[in-house]
Order: structure tokens, then C-alpha cells, then sequence
């Protein structure tokens, strides 16, 4: 618990602060037990502050998720946590929230350090940390590679209170004395695998000796290998562990393939575009070049589409990003810069354009549908050279990845009566579809929950598509 | 280069529009020409106005030497020599050997048609078989055209070492020929440029994935992998929380994660080549070099884009913008 003075404390028998609140529109969409199956406990039982509270509902949550259950009163009592859950279930709150909530707003010092892999990932953790610390009058700052340091070198002369980044900015900042991590009590890792890899480990180690001794260390990710094994036994202290994964894989993510030569792939693409109903897509190809290849093939193509990747200038890729998860455009192209934590309610489908070589990628590509326990199909184009690489991910996820059937039933991706682009295969072409109606803008069906629980998920229906209000995020500016 | 085209059959077309089919006899660089033989000139086909339109000829020319600044396009072709050749050795052809003598084009321009030469008969026969090469499977066949180009010969052991400045574009077509080629593809419609791009087309048919995952068992992979991973696997296994006896040894490789043995998980991940065991799992994950690397990307994206991608804005390596902040890392 803080050990700050709480300027009031949520309590069940005064609820008129509630009336205030304005939540976005509830998405109905079913959802399945990887974000259903919790204790049933609620946000107001775990000792927040208001102020703290009315972000969480008025950024649409309604109860905690499993993981969100199980870490948050955990963390609050700043004990070192290890926790591993699945793709797109709310770790970012279940970090976010009590990081939040140790905050005194008071002290103009760094009291919370949130890192992530990518700069993407980092604008968006950014925002929900905006979003639920709305009220709380907390001071977020964002920092990654690709910007000007001397802006970042200016914001930090202000109060900041949470720092959200990619290590290496962070470092950078840090090593010069701009950013004071000295009484920075916080230090959370989210995809602490991916951070804990090679190309960035080296770095976690020099920002780990900016801070001070006492410190709560918290890593949360869909994939432990055992290389973090090794941080948790030189760097955490006797964490506690969360593992809500029975299983790898999510359950309302159906996996196909399709056996293709490679020349054959685009044409396959194509055929996929008309038959399936994408609300939105990411298509993943494995080089930077392929990327680029392929979206301007599916533009020759008639549809419309996106692309990002690393070696892209910041401010496209932020724009892409921005634009996209609004609903601007359909499909995205992208390379693995995209494949971790990206949080997009509205993409259904994922393509695999190119088949991943590992299975951690795998497991992260196809965890950007069915984001929140919702419905999703991930397809790969799979070619003979792929064989070996397809049967050992099977193996290793313990999972099936099926032949891609004749008819795929939409039941098993589309949410019902949530989807006003209804097109029955075969009667309209997906050039007709995709070229003249615009995606649902995700900003519509998102709602930008931000991973909270629903209340009652399959009792009523879906609301007017029309309700814009939804998505409350800031525009992501890399700052 | 060029030179392994020589002996091939060659689809040529002039700045006149007119197309002629041959076997590629050689190239004299310093001549800036280009000499076909057993040569046929299919005309304008499509690609002049009605107006415009010059006809096939029937009988082949044995030898042409082509200005090559006069060439606009040339086109390795795997189907067409096979149905004149037939034509050819038709015996009920009997005229179709009478030469054209050589040297009344010697080494002057595009001989043919548009010189006022077309052949009085050409009006009747002008109901053109060959108007489009079929695509044909074997049509080529190495050993046949060896005997069909004994004057190119010697000309095959000419220097084409270093291409001229006038050539470059032949040379070019010929570079982009090979590539086509590679992709395979014994698909119609290759004849120039334009089409070969198309060569990846996307069918207006629907993908029948019914029919190309007939064609792939996946169930077939299992058993040889296995064994893969058992030799891969090895090393995490050691490492792992728990310890193995021997006899579960094998259950555990199969199993990358299992919650109730760790928390921890061995899969394959796009790190594990060089951080599994510090010291140990050296042999694994990607060892071959970035160049290797780079062209057989290049070659799988002429595969399925038709081209191969610039080698990056940024050059190769990917240096440049954006990434002092995120230590080359923040992909």
C-alpha cells in the first residue's frame, strides 16, 4: 500500500463519484474464459485512490481481468513480481494501475520507470497511463529512440512523475543526469523477455544501477525463456510469481494455413482479402523489403493499406500507427517491429505473408487478434520450405494449426451483430468491400477499453455503430 | 553473361515493333550487334495499330545480324522453337531452306518487312500459327538448338567479356532474362517486358487452397524433425529447472512449456541462437552471413513480387535514421 497520504479512499458506501464518470460505450463482443475466468473481484476492493478509480471507468474498464486480479494487489505491496500472461488479456493496466497508485504526486521525482521494447508499444502504454491517471494529476512523459533528445532534455526539466520508453533512449537520458532515476522506486519490464534479450539486456543492466537499491521490480510477459531466469536470480528479490497460462495460446484466436509456392502467395493473399470478412488486418512479412513489396503489390491490387517497420522515419511510423488503430485504413503491413504488445481491438485477422521462424514470434503475431479474449483468425501462408518451422511451432505452442477449409465459418472471427460490413462470400467481391466502405474505425468497435473486463459479456447486444466518443487516447506524439 | 544465352532461343523485337524468333548466335560488343540465326520475323503482331500491321514470314532467315541500338527488346523463349522447327523439317515444306542470303543484311539495321522484303506469297500465308509462341512445356531442348547454330559457333567463343556502353540495355534484358527464368515458370506470356512483370499476375480465380494443401502432409514432417529437435533441444534441457532423468528425457523435449514443471518456457525464439547457455548453444540459430543472406532474400522476393526490392532507403545494413536512441534496437 502507499505509504503517502491518500487524499481519499474509495469506499463502496459513497458512490456519488461514479455518477460523474463517463465511460465509453460497453463493447459486447463475446469473450472468452482467458479474460472472463476471474475471482470476481473489483476494482474498488483494492484500495485505490478515487481519483485513480474514475480514469480506470471512465477509460471503460468494469472489472479486473484475471491477470489485473492477481497482480495488482500483489504489486501494491511492492513486492518484486514475475507474471506471465496471454496476449492482449491486461497486463499493460495490471502494471500501469499500481505503478499509479504509488505515485505522490507531490514529489517532483521519477517515481516509475516503464519500459518496453518498441517505440509504438511505447506510445501506447503511454497513453493508457494518461488515460487512468486522468484525475490523478500524475505527469507522463514518453521517450524513444527516433526523436529529438534536446525535446526530451526540455520536457524533463519539468515534473515528471512517470516515464514510459524504450531502454535505450532511457539510458541515453539517464547517463547524461537529464533523467534523475534516483528515487525512481518503480522499475517495470513489460515484455521483459523481449527486453531481456541480447540486443537489449546489456542496456537493462546499466538503467538497473540508476536507480536505488530498494526498488520494486516488475516483469510481465506472454513468454518467459529462461534467459530470464537469469535477471530474476541476479536482480529481483524473491518475486512473486503469477502464471495464468495453462496454455500458450489463445482460445479465440482460430489458426489456419495455406499451402502456397512462393509466387503463388499474393494471389493467395488476394483470394483471402475476398473471402474473409476483416474488420481490420496486420499482415506480417519477415524483412523490411518484403514489407514495402507487398503492400505496394496489395495497392496494385485495389485495396488500400498501411505498412510499417523499422526502417521507417519515427514520424511515419507514429502517423501509421495513429491512423490505423483509428480506422483509417484496413490492412497493415508490417514487419516484426509490430509483433509485441500492439494493442488493436479491431483487427480480426492477422496474416502470416511470410511464416515465422520461432515460436515466440509466432505466439506474439497472432495475439494481435482476438485482443481481450474477442474473437480472431490468424492465416499463414505456409510454403514447402516453411514445413519443418510450421511442425515445430505446432509442437512447441501445443497447438493446431489447421488447412485453411473451403468456408471459413465468420462465427469463429466475426463478433456477431457487431459488424455493420456484412458481406456473405461470394456475392460481392472484397474489392467492392474493401474499396468502398472504410473499416469499422476501430475507434468504434475498440472503445479503447483498454483491457478492462466486461460485466456480462454475452447479454445484450451490440450498441449503435455510430457512437464516435469512444476512443479517449491522446493522439500518440512522440515527445 | 550473355553468353550463357547463346544457343538459346531468342525472342527479339526491333524499334519497328516487328518481333523476330532465333537462336542467339552471338554478340560482338564491339559491333554493338547482335546475330541471330534460323531466324523468323513474326511481325508486328499487336503492337502496331491494324494500320500499321506487318506480317509474319513464313520461312526462316538462316543468319541476321542485328544493330543492337536498333533492338528494343529481347526475350529468352523457351516454346517457340519447337513448332517451327517442325515446320521446318516438314518434307512437304520443301522451299522452306531456301536462303536468304546473308549478306544482303549483313550487319545493316533490322532487315526484314519493314524494308520492303516481305516474300509475295506472305498474303496467303499469312493465317499466322505462330502468331503466339504456345506455351509449351519442353520446348526447349539444348541439344536441338546445337545443331541448329553451327555459325554461332564460333562466335560463342568471341569476347562478350565487357559489354559496351551500346549493349548495356541488351546485356540488361539478357541480366533480368535470367532471373525470369529462375522464377521458372514455363508459364505463357513472357515475350517482353511488360508481360514478364505480369508473369506474377494475380489470377482473377479464386486461390483453390483446397488443391495446393492436397498437395502438402503435414502429418510427413513430423518423424525427420523430431529427430532435429532432439539434438537442439539438448542443450535447453540441461539448463532446465527441474532436471531429467533419462527416461522422461525425451516427453520433456516435446513439451516447451509446461506450467506445472516451471514457469519458465524453451521455445524457439528469434534470440535463442545466441543467448541459450552462455557459452554453449553456439552452433544453433542463424549463422549464415548477412550477404548470402541478403541475395537469397533478393531472389525469394523476385519469387513472389516479380522484383527484388531495393537493397533498402537506408542502404545496406540499415544504418541511418532513427536509431542512436533505441541502440539499433527499437525495432
Amino acid at each position: 500500500m502507499a505509504q503517502q497520504s491518500r487524499p481519499s479512499s474509495s469506499t463502496p458506501h459513497n458512490d456519488n463519484w461514479k455518477a460523474g464518470l463517463r465511460p465509453p460505450p460497453k463493447d459486447e463482443r463475446p469473450q472468452t474464459e482467458d479474460v472472463t475466468n476471474t475471482k470476481g473481484m473489483e476494482f474498488e476492493e483494492m484500495f485505490l485512490r478515487r481519483e485513480l478509480l474514475m480514469g480506470i471507468f471512465e477509460a471503460g474498464f468494469e472489472k479486473p481481468s484475471p491477470i489485473q486480479e492477481e497482480a495488482i494487489p500483489i504489486a501494491l505491496t511492492k513486492r518484486d513480481v514475475l507474471a506471465r500472461a496471454k496476449n492482449g488479456t491486461g497486463k499493460t493496466a495490471a502494471f500501469v494501475i499500481p505503478s499509479l497508485q504509488q505515485i505522490d504526486v507531490k514529489k517532483p521525482k521519477i517515481q516509475a520507470l516503464l519500459l518496453v521494447p518498441t517505440r509504438e508499444l511505447a506510445l501506447q502504454t503511454s497513453q493508457v497511463c494518461k488515460a487512468l491517471g486522468k484525475h490523478l494529476g500524475t505527469q507522463v512523459m514518453v521517450t524513444t529512440g527516433g526523436t529529438t533528445l534536446k525535446d526530451d532534455i526540455m520536457r524533463l526539466g519539468e515534473n515528471i512523475h512517470v516515464l514510459v520508453g524504450t531502454p535505450g533512449r532511457i539510458l541515453d537520458l539517464a547517463g547524461k543526469g537529464v533523467a534523475d532515476l534516483s528515487e525512481c522506486p518503480v522499475f517495470v519490464m513489460d515484455e521483459a523477455d523481449k527486453l531481456l534479450s541480447p540486443e537489449f539486456a546489456p542496456v537493462m543492466e546499466q538503467l538497473l544501477s540508476f536507480l536505488p537499491k530498494e526498488r520494486q521490480v516488475m516483469l510481465f510477459s506472454a513468454t518467459f525463456p529462461l534467459i530470464v531466469k537469469d535477471f530474476k536470480d541476479k536482480h529481483m528479490k524473491s518475486p512473486h510469481e503469477i502464471n495464468l497460462m495453462d496454455e500458450l495460446t489463445l482460445r479465440g484466436v482460430t489458426q489456419y494455413y495455406a499451402f502456397v509456392e512462393e509466387r503463388q502467395k499474393v494471389h493467395c493473399l488476394n483470394t483471402l482479402f475476398s473471402k474473409l470478412q476483416i474488420n481490420q488486418s496486420i499482415i506480417f512479412c519477415n524483412s523490411t523489403n518484403r514489407v514495402e513489396l507487398l503492400a505496394k503489390k496489395i495497392t496494385e491490387l485495389g485495396y488500400s493499406c498501411f505498412y510499417s517497420h523499422a526502417k521507417m522515419l519515427q514520424s511515419h511510423r507514429n502517423r501509421v500507427f495513429h491512423d490505423f488503430r483509428n480506422g483509417v485504413c484496413r490492412n497493415l503491413v508490417c514487419s516484426d517491429l509490430l509483433t509485441r504488445g500492439i494493442d488493436i481491438q479491431a483487427v480480426n485477422v492477422v496474416i502470416n505473408f511470410d511464416f515465422p521462424k520461432n515460436s515466440e514470434t509466432y505466439l506474439h503475431r497472432i495475439g494481435r487478434s482476438g485482443r481481450f479474449g474477442h474473437l480472431g483468425l490468424a492465416i499463414n501462408l505456409v510454403t514447402y520450405e516453411d514445413r519443418f518451422n510450421l511442425y515445430r511451432i505446432e509442437q512447441e505452442l501445443g497447438t493446431e494449426i489447421a488447412p485453411i477449409p473451403q468456408h471459413i465459418d465468420r462465427a469463429l472471427y466475426v463478433a456477431p451483430g457487431g459488424n455493420t460490413d456484412v458481406v456473405t462470400p461470394g456475392t460481392a467481391t472484397s474489392e467492392e468491400r474493401q474499396r468502398q466502405q472504410a473499416p469499422i474505425p476501430a475507434s468504434q468497435l475498440q472503445q479503447q477499453r483498454a483491457n478492462g473486463a466486461p460485466v456480462n459479456p454475452q447479454t445484450t447486444r451490440a450498441p449503435p455503430q455510430n457512437q464516435n466518443s469512444a476512443y479517449r487516447g491522446a493522439v500518440p506524439v512522440a515527445r | 553473361m550473355a553468353q550463357t544465352f547463346i544457343g538459346k532461343p531468342i525472342s527479339l523485337i526491333s524499334h519497328s515493333d516487328v518481333r523476330y524468333r532465333g537462336i542467339l548466335a552471338g554478340i560482338d560488343p564491339h559491333a554493338s550487334t547482335i546475330q541471330l540465326s534460323n531466324v523468323y520475323s513474326m511481325g508486328t503482331e499487336t503492337r502496331r495499330p491494324p494500320e500499321q500491321y506487318i506480317p509474319p514470314i513464313q520461312e526462316p532467315y538462316q543468319y541476321i545480324i542485328f544493330r543492337a541500338s536498333e533492338v528494343k527488346d529481347l526475350s529468352v523463349d523457351d516454346a517457340v522453337q519447337a513448332p517451327p522447327r517442325r515446320t521446318h523439317e516438314d518434307p512437304a515444306i520443301l522451299a522452306a531452306s531456301a536462303p536468304v542470303q546473308p549478306q544482303q543484311f549483313g550487319g545493316y539495321g533490322v532487315p526484314g518487312p519493314q524494308n520492303g522484303q516481305i516474300p509475295p506469297q506472305q498474303q496467303q500465308q499469312f493465317p499466322p500459327r505462330q502468331q503466339q509462341p504456345v506455351p509449351q512445356q519442353q520446348g526447349q531442348q539444348p541439344a536441338n538448338n546445337a545443331n541448329q547454330q553451327g555459325g554461332g559457333n564460333n562466335r560463342r567463343n568471341g569476347s562478350v567479356n565487357s559489354a559496351r556502353q551500346s549493349l548495356e540495355t541488351v546485356e540488361r534484358a539478357l541480366g533480368d532474362l535470367r532471373i525470369d527464368q529462375q522464377q521458372g515458370g514455363g508459364r505463357g506470356g513472357r515475350r517482353n517486358r511488360d508481360i514478364k512483370a505480369g508473369d506474377l499476375r494475380v489470377p482473377t480465380t479464386d486461390f483453390d487452397f483446397q488443391s495446393a494443401n492436397a498437395r502438402f502432409d503435414k502429418s510427413s514432417v513430423g518423424p525427420t524433425k523430431q529427430n532435429k529437435e532432439k539434438e537442439k533441444n539438448g542443450d535447453d534441457s540441461t539448463q532446465g529447472e527441474g532436471f531429467e532423468d533419462g527416461g522422461s528425457k525425451e516427453k520433456e523435449e516435446e513439451v516447451a512449456y509446461d506450467p506445472k514443471k516451471s514457469f519458465f518456457d524453451s521455445l524457439s525464439s528469434s534470440a535463442s541462437g545466441s543467448t541459450q547457455g552462455g557459452g554453449q548453444g553456439g552452433g544453433r540459430g542463424r549463422g549464415r552471413g548477412g550477404r548470402s543472406r541478403r541475395e537469397e532474400e533478393r531472389e525469394k522476393n523476385v519469387a513472389t513480387f516479380g522484383e527484388p526490392g531495393g537493397i533498402g532507403l537506408m542502404g545496406p545494413g540499415g544504418g541511418g535514421r532513427g536509431r542512436r536512441g533505441g541502440v539499433g534496437t527499437s525495432r
